[in-house]
C-alpha cells in the first residue's frame, strides 16, 4: 500500500475520476498527483466485486470452463488443407471483425442485463401489449409492471374485442398466482404450477410470461441470434446500444423479432420492443424500464 | 494449498516419472490463483463480462506458455502479468472507450497492492478476503450500506440514492470514503516489510 497520508477527506479533490462507479465518469487521463489516490479506489472495488460471485458454484464454473479451454486442440498439422482451413477461417474472421456490428458484444450484454435481472432488486417496467388479427379487433393491454425474480406485481387493464376489464392487479409471491379487479369483487388465487388455470379465464388475453422479462433476456441470450447495432442517445442522454435478437418459431411468447435498448454505463435493457406473428395474429409489445423501486409487496392483498 | 515457487511442468506433458500429469498440476496453479486474478481484473476493468472474458484468457496463455515461465519465481504475479497485458491488449483494441480503463502504471500499481494482498494470512485468497470482511465493520453505518447496495445487490448510484433518500453526490462520497477507509485498514494488517 503506498504511504501517501489517506485521511477521509483527501480524495475529495479526485472525486470526479473515480471511473469505478457505472454512473460515473469515466476520465481518459488522470494527473499523476491523482493516480495513488485512484489505484486505492480501483484496488478495494475490486475485492469488492471479487466477493460477489465467490461462491462454491460459480468458482467452480469458472475453473471448469478455463480447463476446458485448454482441453482444446489449438496447434495445427502439417497437412496443407489444415493451414488452407486455417486461412480461411482467419480470412472470415478479419472480415466479420470489420463489420459495424459485434455479435459477442451483444450477447455480452443481454448477459449483463440478464444478470442485474437476476438479483433480488425490485425494478418497475411499463408495458404495452396488442394482439391483432388480420387487421382488425383485437387485444390491447398496458400495465404498470414490477418484479424482481420469481415475484411480480401487475397493475393493468385489458381491452378484449368489445368487451373491456375494469382495472386489476395481478400478482405473485413465488408460490401463489393471484387476480384482483379494482372493485374487488371475483379475486381469486390459485398454485403458481397451476397459472393457466387462472390466465385461461381470459381467453389468452393475459399471459404471465409478459412478466418475467428476466427470463425473456435469459433466453434471448441462450436462443437468440444477437446482433448489436449502432449507438444512440437516450432522452436523456445516456448512451445507449441497439441490439436486434431473432428467435426461432418455437419461441414461447410470440414474438420473432427483438429491438433491445442497452445503457451503455448502468448495463441494464431500457427499452424492448417485440414484433412477431402467429397463426394469423400479429403481436406487438413495449417495454419501458422505469428503474429501482422499493417497499413492494408481493403477497395477494386479501 | 500453495505451490511455492509455482512448480509447472510443460504444457502437454508428464511430469518427472511421478506419474502426475501436467493438466492435473496446472488445475491446482489455477485453482489456487484464478479468485485474485480475477480481482485484479475486476479492479482494472468496468464491464465484468469483459473481466470473466480476459480471466478465461489468461489462463489460457498462461497454459500455452508454461516452458517460458521461471519456476524459481511465484505463478501468482506472472499469471496477472498475463491478464495486464491482455487488458491493454483489449483496450488499444477498442480504444480510449468510457467502458476501459487502465495505463501500464496503473496496472503495475494495481499489481503490487495485490502482490501485498498475497501476503495476508489466510490458504486462499476467500480466506484473505475475510481480512477485508472484518475491516468493513469499521465502516460507518451509511458507509456500510451504500457498499453494500452497490456490491451485494448490484445496484448503481442513482438507485442507492433513490433507496436511501439522500443525494447522488452524498452516495459517491460514502463510497468513496468507505473504500479508502478499507484500503487504511488493509494496510495496517500487511506485513511491516511490505509497507516501508
Amino acid at each position: 500500500m503506498t504511504n501517501h497520508p489517506m485521511e477521509p477527506g483527501d480524495g475529495e479533490a479526485w472525486s470526479e475520476l473515480d471511473d469505478t462507479l457505472a454512473d460515473g465518469p469515466a476520465p481518459a487521463e488522470v494527473p499523476p498527483a491523482a493516480q495513488p489516490w485512484l489505484c486505492e479506489q480501483r484496488f478495494i472495488h475490486g475485492l469488492l466485486r471479487a466477493m460477489q460471485g465467490a461462491d462454491a458454484q460459480s468458482r467452480e464454473s469458472r475453473i471448469d470452463a478455463v480447463l476446458e479451454r485448454t482441453r482444446m486442440p489449438t496447434a495445427a498439422t502439417g497437412r496443407w488443407w489444415f493451414v488452407a482451413a486455417a486461412a480461411a477461417v482467419l480470412a472470415v474472421v478479419v472480415l466479420w471483425s470489420l463489420q459495424p456490428a459485434r455479435t459477442l458484444s451483444a450477447e455480452a450484454a443481454v448477459k449483463r442485463a440478464a444478470a442485474l435481472l437476476a438479483e433480488n432488486v425490485d425494478r418497475r417496467f411499463l408495458l404495452d401489449v396488442t394482439h391483432a388479427i388480420g387487421g382488425g379487433a383485437g387485444m390491447r393491454a398496458e400495465f404498470t409492471l414490477t418484479a424482481r425474480p420469481q415475484r411480480f406485481l401487475a397493475d393493468g387493464k385489458i381491452a378484449r374485442g368489445g368487451q373491456t376489464f375494469a382495472d386489476f392487479r395481478v400478482g405473485c409471491d413465488g408460490e401463489r398466482v393471484w387476480f384482483r379487479p379494482a372493485n374487488g369483487v371475483f379475486a381469486r388465487d390459485v398454485a403458481l404450477a397451476d397459472a393457466d388455470r387462472l390466465t385461461s379465464a381470459f381467453g389468452g388475453a393475459l399471459d404471465l410470461g409478459y412478466f418475467d422479462v428476466h427470463t425473456l433476456l435469459d433466453h434471448l441470450a441462450a436462443n437468440a441470434t444477437l446482433t448489436a447495432g449502432g449507438e444512440e442517445r437516450g432522452a436523456g442522454g445516456e448512451r445507449l446500444m441497439r441490439i436486434d435478437a431473432h428467435r426461432g418459431e418455437a419461441a414461447r411468447m410470440p414474438f420473432q423479432d427483438l429491438r433491445l435498448w442497452y445503457d451503455l454505463d448502468t448495463g441494464m435493457v431500457v427499452r424492448i420492443e417485440g414484433n412477431g406473428e402467429r397463426r394469423g395474429v400479429t403481436h406487438q409489445a413495449v417495454f419501458r424500464y422505469v428503474g429501482v423501486v422499493t417497499d413492494v409487496t408481493y403477497q395477494r392483498p386479501w | 494449498m500453495r505451490i511455492a515457487g509455482g512448480r509447472c511442468p510443460r504444457a502437454g506433458g508428464r511430469d518427472n516419472g511421478h506419474g502426475v500429469d501436467s493438466r492435473d498440476l496446472f488445475e491446482i496453479l489455477v485453482r489456487e490463483h484464478i479468485d485474485s486474478v480475477r480481482a485484479f481484473l475486476l479492479a482494472s476493468l468496468r464491464d465484468p463480462v469483459s473481466a470473466e472474458d480476459l480471466l478465461q484468457e489468461s489462463f489460457l496463455v498462461a497454459w500455452r506458455n508454461l516452458h517460458r515461465y521461471d519456476r524459481k519465481l511465484p505463478f501468482g504475479p506472472w499469471v496477472r502479468g498475463i491478464a495486464a497485458k491482455l487488458v491493454l491488449n483489449w483496450r488499444r483494441k477498442l480504444g480510449r472507450s468510457k467502458v476501459h480503463y487502465c495505463d501500464d502504471e496503473m496496472l503495475a500499481a494495481l499489481d503490487r497492492r495485490f502482490e501485498q494482498f498475497a501476503s495476508l494470512p489466510g490458504d486462499t485468497f476467500d480466506e484473505q478476503l475475510d481480512v477485508l470482511r472484518g475491516c468493513l465493520a469499521g465502516l460507518t453505518g451509511p458507509q456500510r450500506q451504500a457498499i453494500a447496495l452497490h456490491y451485494e445487490h448490484g445496484l448503481h448510484c442513482k438507485e442507492i440514492a433513490r433507496r436511501l433518500g439522500i443525494g447522488f453526490e452524498a452516495v459517491k462520497k460514502h463510497l468513496q470514503r468507505g473504500r479508502a477507509m478499507l484500503a487504511r485498514c488493509l494496510q495496517s494488517k500487511f506485513p511491516e516489510e511490505l509497507t516501508a
